[in-house]
């Protein structure tokens, strides 16, 4: 089942990707910038996953699907732990 | 438990740990100026994590429309912290360069300024150095058009402005040197250097240069100035031939070298210093010796020959010294001093001194002979006038023994009692008189060929043994003589003896018979000479003839017996030989001090 909020999402997290990669000789200056745009791209697997399980495996896609937003959420605590936690605690 | 709700328990997890991370680090994140970054993340985080805990309460259903709005802008917060990101660097970077440029400029010692083209050079930027460099605040160089020509030095604004139009016209960098009165009125010398900036079709934007204090630098080039003037006066006006050489070589010259020399400034410039002398010789004796002196003590002088123009001989006199002691390539400046006719002088006077030396010893053995010869021809007439007055006794008794007494006349009686006899005597006072001035004679002649035994004298045994010695006299006189401690001296002993002895006979001979005679000889030792005084109480000397009684001969009253006049000029003599000085100080009626000061080492 195709919801049009899933395909809007999908476009625009493409979008976004495709901004980042021609953008990325700028981004790639900011630290650890490897480990946010490891958890964007784990955001973006999500949001393709979540408009294919519409179509197929349903359930494994879906199970897919959340796995990635976890490990995305992961990768996004660890550029922030190590970006402001050690940072402020220095502080 | 579903195992998607345990990946959804960790992914809000994660973003409520990023969200506790954000908070606690926020202070510092803002600081950093990444605020948007931070705010853009935040706000995902809290949004999605708002979404999940609807999915999973069970309200989705209620705001299922709200649940889909939000996630479906999700990427769009993404698109949001990364367009937030690039921003924020750009922003960074552009304030960092901004800042190292600032820096560069305002940190130099330099002004760096924008002008605008107009004509009077309207300033559009001014680093804050100006202030120091003239004590204007740059924004009032920046509000006043026409400031920076306000303030030129009246004398220089004609030739600024002329300068600054020319080098517009001909695309050339604008370099001047001027003056600028400061704030507190004081002249500044400065030194502008511009160039035009142009845009890509080569249109003239804007002046950009600096400003350079070099008043500094004026000060010293005028100072270098003035000083160069005083030098060239003095070489040019200087008595003396003056000259720089390198390698032997003439590099320039004054006038007054010409004038010696006979050559002119373009003959000599340039040409080898050989051309002066009139042999190799002499001219590499003057080289060697010249430059051993100055590697030895800076400075060399040597008295050497030179050849002149129309071929004429001189003696000069060299004096040199290297314009940079540690190399002597770079130069060494002389003086010439023509001493050809000092050295004349100087041969006329050797001659003129050794023929002084040979008359002095001819006459002195003149008045050896005279005297020696005089003295023998006196002792016979002494000799014979005694036997003469023996005669006119031996008349005068067969006068007065035989009966002719009657025949003789009365004349020839006379003759022979009174008038002869008186005669007689004359002569025979004469020739004693003349016998002790023929013996000081002697004595002066003797002295002047006897050798002067230089010793060590003690002067207080010498002194005691002449005070002994005449004891006779000093009691015949009921003197009473002092004599104190006194320090030793260089000299003969025998003729220093002899002054003493002198000294103190005159000091006897003239005491005041109206009071107690008393005679005081004391000394002392003062820069390398020893001195004594010989003080007495006695009549004194006029001023009138303290200068003479020194001269030979001389006596203050010659009718009275008391000498010669030979004995101060004897005791003159010889302390003169000994390098010494001998003076008087007296008052007629309180007595006379005889000073006579010799060598102590």
């Amino acid at each position: 089942m195709i919801y049009e909020d899933e395909i809007l999402m999908l476009v625009l997290g493409l979008g976004v990707l495709t901004f980042m990669f021609l953008n990325y000789s700028n981004l790639k200056r900011i630290a650890l910038f490897k480990l946010l745009a490891t958890a964007f791209c784990m955001f973006v697997a999500g949001w393709i996953l979540t408009v294919l399980e519409g179509f197929f495996w349903e359930n494994a896609l879906n199970f897919l699907e959340h796995t990635c937003y976890a490990a995305g959420a992961i990768f996004m605590a660890i550029w922030f732990w190590k970006m402001f936690g050690r940072a402020g605690r220095a502080e | 438990m579903h195992p998607v709700a345990v990946f959804d328990f960790i992914f809000f997890s994660a973003c409520l740990f990023c969200l506790v991370v954000l908070l606690k680090g926020f202070k510092r994140a803002f600081r950093t100026g990444t605020k948007l970054l931070l705010a853009g993340l935040l706000l995902f985080s809290l949004v999605y994590s708002f979404c999940l805990a609807l999915e999973w309460s069970g309200i989705s259903d209620r705001l299922e429309g709200l649940e889909d709005f939000v996630g479906a802008v999700l990427p769009m917060w993404w698109a949001f912290v990364f367009y937030a990101m690039i921003q924020e660097m750009a922003s960074r970077e552009l304030a960092a360069s901004e800042a190292k440029y600032r820096t560069l400029v305002e940190q130099t010692p330099l002004v760096t300024y924008i002008a605008s083209l107009d004509k009077l050079g309207s300033r559009l930027y001014i680093s804050p150095q100006v202030e120091r460099m003239l004590g204007f605040e740059p924004p009032r160089w920046l509000t006043k058009p026409g400031f920076w020509t306000a303030h030129l030095h009246p004398d220089d604004v004609e030739r600024v402005l002329n300068e600054l139009e020319a080098s517009r016209r001909a695309n050339t960098k604008f370099v001047c040197e001027y003056r600028m009165i400061a704030k507190d009125k004081h002249v500044v010398w400065i030194r502008d250097e511009a160039v035009a900036v142009t845009d890509e079709s080569g249109k003239k934007l804007f002046m950009q240069g600096i400003l350079y204090d070099i008043t500094d630098r004026k000060k010293a080039e005028e100072s270098l100035r003035r000083s160069e003037a005083k030098l060239q006066s003095i070489f040019r006006a200087a008595p003396v031939g003056i000259g720089v050489v390198s390698n032997r070589v003439l590099l320039q010259v004054n006038e007054k070298m010409c004038e010696i020399t006979g050559y002119s400034s373009a003959e000599l410039t340039g040409q080898s210093a050989r051309m002066l002398y009139p042999t190799q010789q002499e001219y590499e004796h003057v080289g060697t010796e010249k430059y051993a002196q100055i590697s030895e003590r800076g400075t060399g002088t040597v008295e050497t020959r030179w050849k002149r123009k129309d071929g004429e001989i001189i003696d000069v006199l060299l004096s040199s010294t290297p314009l940079e002691p540690e190399d002597l390539s770079i130069g060494v400046t002389f003086t010439a001093l023509d001493i050809t006719a000092r050295k004349q002088a100087e041969a006329v006077l050797r001659r003129l001194n050794r023929e002084l030396k040979a008359r002095n010893k001819e006459l002195a053995s003149i008045l050896y002979a005279a005297s020696h010869d005089l003295r023998s021809q006196l002792v016979n007439i002494q000799g014979f006038g005694y036997e003469l007055s023996r005669c006119c006794e031996v008349v005068r008794s067969w006068l007065a023994s035989s009966d002719l007494s009657g025949h003789v006349s009365e004349s020839v009686d006379i003759a022979f009692r009174k008038d002869i006899p008186e005669a007689l005597d004359f002569i025979l006072a004469s020739t004693v008189k003349m016998n002790a001035l023929l013996s000081g004679l002697l004595d002066m002649s003797r002295l002047n060929a006897a050798a002067i035994d230089m010793k060590r004298i003690d002067i207080n045994e010498l002194v005691g043994n002449t005070a002994s010695s005449m004891e006779y006299q000093i009691q015949e006189a009921s003197a009473k003589v002092d004599i104190e401690a006194l320090p030793s001296c260089f000299g003969d002993a025998s003729q220093i003896g002899r002054v003493f002895t002198n000294l103190l006979g005159n000091a006897l001979k003239f005491l005041d018979s109206s009071r107690a005679g008393r005679i005081h000889i004391y000394g002392r030792e003062e820069g390398g000479q020893s001195m004594y005084c010989v003080e007495d109480n006695g009549i004194g000397i006029a001023a009138k003839h303290q200068e003479k009684i020194f001269q030979i001969f001389y006596q203050l009253d010659p009718t009275e017996k008391k000498g010669e006049g030979l004995g101060l000029s004897i005791v003159s003599h010889i302390v003169e030989r000994h390098n010494g000085k001998i003076w008087v100080e007296s008052e007629v009626g309180r007595g006379s001090k005889f000073f006579v000061s010799l060598p102590s080492t």
